[in-house]
């Protein structure tokens, strides 16, 4: 027999050690873990959101609107919800893409595309009733949400894509964030242009809400713990009438030059007669007053529409062919050019400062310079050196050297730099330093490249470097022949070499090139998860620390000089004239810039931001009017006289009333067809500059010359006509 | 038989009773506690939301309470005596579910249709085998040997696979747990159970593991006992949640109605199988202490009862139905607080549910039975 009692004992230890252990657990639970687990039960129940500012416009300078934005409805699909089965998933793409009215592969293909942990935008800009089928079938679709986003909108279409650039997914960027804001993952951020140079401003502050939610994320309760600061509006300084001007005429000239007769040069320097290409090209205009820029114009462009929801390589490369001409570069500030005989001005202007040549030396050009004591039997030395088509132009002063486009002038001056006693060896380079041509401008936008001036120095550095790239060890005449001529290394952007025409029209004022007038400084880059409604800048003080002063000095506009031609730029802006644009202090209107975004009036209502700008002045450059004026006059004869290399291109054109001046140049580039420029200013004071570069176009008289034209053509009010290529020029400049 | 005796104990009640009349020992603490419980347990109903769930389990409640009246109303001899009669009809009754008579609710073949109400056949027979086995154990007068040992395991087997099948693990691991404890009272040899222990345990883990017999909700569920920091389908989200509520609750809970977890959701079936954490949260660890000592109470009586039954079928009926509290006790609360895997099984007393509700009356009123009667 058993013992019934011992087993009941045995039974009671048992059920008494059961309770025990639920008792100590409760009390492990709630006591020791209570405290950690209140907070999870929290974090339960609260929802942070970052919500997005609306994004600052971008207006024109008359206040029109280039970029807005649009309230769309975005479709996301949320990882953590959506089913982890491979069919299940075809079957949900299949039902969205039939609600959505998207193939289903597309839904797919953009989910995949990503592995974010959050929610991956799948459709954008969808149906209202679309929206309402999901809320309404919410169960049905996993993981799907749709919610309320901001568009950029473009009402002008494709014109000034890329001084506009665009905004894209923040990708790379969070590695190394503009202005050192705080960025997630699927937030917008401007790519390139203006939306880039302006990232800080433009994007406002993103706010803070808290939603309290249930198990199934029902909000519940919402709290706005900062309300998001919207953007502030961009007024950029171009011109969009002259913009269009400056790209249809870019564009007409480069079809015109496209087929042309052209040349191309080999390493050895031989010259091979082939089509142009004419493939590419940019266009600036500025205005040599104060800096601002008018129309910045870059060939091939692109349709940031393209860009709203993302563009692959693939669909990129369907649209625009091949990437090779990059259409996405804004060659205005990232493309590096050799400026060819538009260099000339700064070796004139070097020449007469420097006491090398006076007013009116003259040099005799034969149509060949052969540098003194060269070795012609040493290998890689040049000693003959030619004008373009051997032209010889006989007794040549630097007015005529500019007009005709003497090369055997500026070979002298070259040769004589580097090797007359008493000469400064860099004296070309020091005066090109000066107009800023050996580094970027600074305008307010992305990607610039900086020009470059060579000099020994760098010779000696690069060699050192890399001396299979560099291989020339030193510093030779040659190379100072080709800089004299705005050849070799010697390498500016359109921007760049416009800028510093434009300081030599203005009469010596070199800006910092400005894209937009004056804007708020950015806010202070930091969220804070502190509620701040109160503490919040309504109105920011502004300081532009950078102000141009008054400028007072400058030689006095100059009357008419030569024959048939009217002398342009010289005159300085008056103090008056500057009261105008020359402003210390900005005022922000107060309260205009703090727009919840939540509110659905999107930004078009806001009021246009004042046209107050202040000028960046860089530096005076000294131009006294024993070197100013013959070089003007060289420059303007280049344009107006019968004999200058850009006249044909001119011809009609009423410059009594609207004076133009500016220099051709045809740029060799190794192993491709010349490029075609023309830079130069007109108007009152000299005061639009225009510079113009195509790529591969042939000579710059023939082809950038008329595209200028076409320009000068509507700024003078005169009828725009069409581009046409100069088919026979009076005189071939290189 | 037994109406007219009791309505002959009122009357000679006011004359002088005999001492050993069973009115007179009536165990009023487990009344109290089990009144108690009931009651917070319609507390946390209503506090989990829908009044209709309130109505209805009073209207279970009061149907209990005419149940245990009943159980309590015949000598649990007479129970005894028709041990076979009562396992045939509970093992035709669990045939008769798994046929088209039967219904399917949560997934499990379990339930007849009464109306707009459910009954499950595997909760009464927890009871009604606990009768049959305590009326085949009190048959033998001595040790049960190795015969007898494999009679009472087929008897309960039957039973279970039945039930198993439907599929309805979590009850059919009570029958394991009411035959462990009743064999061991029963008599059995120590070696044997010791032995059923050890095989039970290997072949559950065989027939998880190797021969997968569970459904996929079952093992995702034991994974995430096992990892719950997984993710497993809803089941950690659920224990982990659970956790979260109850420890929350501190010592004072967040008040009535005041709890987070339980009311935006986040802690599911919180009043039926989760409504220990519903209790924890909202009246902390003086609520769920309460309550678990209450349970202890309970328990402690209804052994009280096993040790002094007047005979082995009285005592066998007590262990089994301990063996079922407590069972379902710790697994159920185990289960709130991350100590057990989750199984549909609910709490005693406390968890809505109509079948549940009664059988805990009966099982309560068969307890008071045989204590009432362990006089006479």
């Amino acid at each position: 027999m058993f013992d019934l009692r011992h087993r009941l004992g045995v039974l009671a230890i048992l059920s008494a050690c059961l309770f025990a252990g639920l008792f100590v657990r409760l009390g492990y639970l709630q006591l020791v873990e209570g405290k950690k687990l209140e907070v999870e039960a929290s974090k339960n129940l609260l929802r942070t959101v970052i919500v997005p500012a609306t994004r600052g416009r971008i207006l024109d300078r008359n206040g029109e609107v280039f970029v807005d934005n649009r309230l769309v409805s975005v479709v996301t699909i949320d990882r953590q919800v959506f089913p982890r089965r491979l069919a299940a998933r075809a079957e949900l793409f299949d039902r969205l893409g039939s609600v959505l009215t998207v193939a289903p592969a597309d839904i797919a293909r953009r989910f995949n595309s990503t592995n974010t942990v959050l929610a991956v935008e799948v459709a954008r800009d969808v149906k209202e009733s679309a929206v309402v089928y999901l809320g309404e079938h919410a169960d049905e679709f996993p993981g799907v949400q749709a919610k309320l986003d901001f568009q950029r909108v473009y009402p002008k279409g494709k014109l000034a894509a890329h001084v506009l650039g665009y905004v894209g997914d923040v990708g790379d960027d969070l590695k190394d964030p503009p202005c050192n804001a705080r960025y997630r993952t699927g937030d917008k951020v401007g790519k390139s242009g203006v939306e880039r140079g302006f990232e800080c401003v433009l994007r406002g502050m993103p706010g803070i809400t808290e939603f309290t939610v249930d198990r199934r994320d029902r909000v519940l309760e919402t709290r706005v713990l900062a309300p998001p600061i919207a953007g502030v509006d961009i007024r950029l300084t171009i011109d969009p009438k002259v913009q269009a001007w400056a790209e249809s005429s870019l564009q007409q000239g480069l079809a015109a030059s496209h087929g042309q007769v052209g040349y191309v040069f080999t390493k050895e320097n031989k010259l091979g007669f082939q089509p142009l290409k004419a493939p590419a090209g940019s266009v600036v205009v500025e205005d040599s007053s104060d800096g601002s820029i008018l129309a910045m114009a870059s060939y091939p462009d692109y349709d940031p529409r393209d860009f709203i929801r993302g563009i692959s390589t693939k669909e990129f490369e369907a649209r625009y062919g091949e990437l090779a001409e990059s259409p996405l570069t804004n060659r205005a500030i990232s493309g590096r050019y050799p400026p060819g005989s538009t260099f000339k001005l700064f070796t004139a202007v070097s020449a007469l400062t420097s006491g090398l040549i006076q007013d009116f030396s003259t040099i005799d050009d034969p149509g060949q310079f052969v540098i003194p004591d060269c070795d012609s039997s040493k290998v890689g030395l040049k000693c003959l050196w030619r004008n373009s088509g051997e032209t010889p132009h006989g007794a040549v002063d630097v007015r005529k050297s500019l007009i005709v486009s003497s090369d055997v002038f500026y070979y002298t001056l070259g040769y004589r730099f580097w090797n007359e006693a008493g000469a400064p060896r860099e004296g070309i380079q020091d005066v090109a330093r000066e107009f800023g041509l050996n580094e970027d401008t600074a305008v307010q936008l992305p990607y610039e490249k900086s020009g470059n001036i060579p000099d020994r120095a760098q010779r000696l550095s690069r060699h050192a470097t890399n001396s299979i790239v560099w291989p020339a060890t030193d510093w030779r005449t040659g190379d100072n022949l080709n800089l004299a001529i705005g050849q070799g290394e010697t390498l500016t952007t359109p921007l760049g070499i416009a800028n510093a025409y434009g300081a030599f029209g203005n009469g010596g004022s070199l800006f910092v090139p400005k894209i937009a007038f004056d804007t708020p400084p950015p806010l202070k880059p930091t969220v804070t998860l502190v509620p701040t409604s109160t503490s919040r800048p309504t109105s920011r003080p502004s300081t532009t620390t950078t102000t141009a002063p008054p400028v007072t000095a400058g030689p006095p506009a100059p009357g008419s000089d030569g024959p048939g031609t009217a002398r342009v730029g010289a005159a300085v802006p008056t103090a008056t004239e500057q009261a105008g644009i020359t402003s210390t202090t900005v005022q922000v209107p107060t309260g205009t810039d703090v727009v919840p975004a939540t509110s659905t009036t999107v930004a078009s209502q806001r009021p246009i931001p004042p046209a107050q700008y202040s000028p960046i002045l860089r530096r005076r450059i000294a131009l006294p009017d024993n070197v100013r004026l013959p070089v003007l006059d060289g420059l303007t004869g280049a344009v107006q006289s019968s004999t200058g290399t850009a006249s044909d291109a001119f011809a009609g054109f009423p410059f009594d009333r609207f004076p133009i001046a500016g220099k051709t140049g045809t740029a060799q580039v190794v192993n491709k067809q010349d490029n075609a420029l023309f830079v130069g200013f007109g108007g009152q004071n000299g005061r639009y500059v225009i510079a113009v570069v195509m790529e591969q176009a042939g000579f710059g008289g023939q082809a950038a010359a008329p595209v200028a034209r076409r320009i000068f053509n509507g700024l003078a009010g005169e009828p725009l006509g069409t581009v046409t290529y100069v088919k026979a020029p009076t005189a071939q400049d290189r | 038989m037994a109406i007219t005796e009791q309505l002959g104990s009122r009357r000679a009640r006011t004359a002088g009773v005999r001492p050993d009349s069973p009115l007179l020992h009536v165990d009023w603490v487990v009344i109290a506690t089990t009144a108690f419980l009931s009651g917070i347990g319609l507390l946390m109903i209503r506090s989990a939301g829908a009044s209709s769930f309130v109505q209805k389990q009073v209207l279970f409640m009061v149907l209990g309470v005419g149940v245990m009246f009943a159980v309590m109303s015949v000598d649990y001899r007479v129970f005894v005596d028709s041990a076979v009669l009562i396992y045939a009809a509970t093992v035709v009754a669990l045939l008769a579910v798994l046929s088209p008579l039967g219904t399917v609710h949560k997934g499990a073949q379990g339930w007849f249709d009464v109306g707009s109400f459910q009954l499950q056949p595997a909760e009464f027979a927890k009871i009604t085998i606990i009768v049959s086995l305590a009326g085949y154990g009190a048959a033998q007068r001595s040790q049960l040997d190795l015969r007898r040992f494999f009679v009472v395991l087929i008897l309960t087997a039957v039973p279970t696979f039945l039930i198993f099948i439907q599929p309805d693990l979590g009850s059919a691991l009570v029958f394991l747990a009411i035959v462990l404890a009743m064999l061991w009272l029963g008599g059995a040899r120590a070696g044997h159970v010791a032995t059923l222990i050890v095989l039970g345990a290997v072949s559950v883990f065989l027939a998880v593991r190797v021969f997968h017999v569970l459904a996929d909700y079952q093992t995702n569920r034991l994974l995430a006992f096992i990892n719950p920091n997984g993710d497993i389908g809803g089941s950690a989200f659920n224990l982990n949640q659970s956790k979260i509520a109850i420890g929350s609750g501190g010592l004072f809970g967040k008040g009535l109605l005041h709890g987070t977890q339980t009311r935006y959701g986040f802690v599911p079936e919180q009043h039926s199988d989760f409504i220990f954490t519903a209790l924890c949260e909202q009246l902390g660890l003086l609520g769920g202490g309460a309550v678990l000592l209450a349970f202890g109470v309970l328990c402690a009586r209804i052994w009280r009862a096993a040790a002094s039954a007047r005979d082995t079928a009285g005592t066998l009926i007590c262990v089994g139905v301990l063996a079922m509290f407590l069972f379902h006790i710790f697994q159920n609360i185990g289960m709130t607080m991350g100590m057990m895997p989750i199984t549909g099984i609910p709490l005693p007393l406390l968890s809505y549910g109509g079948s549940s509700t009664i059988v805990s009356f009966a099982a309560i009123g068969l307890v008071l039975n045989v204590e009432m009667h362990r006089f006479r």
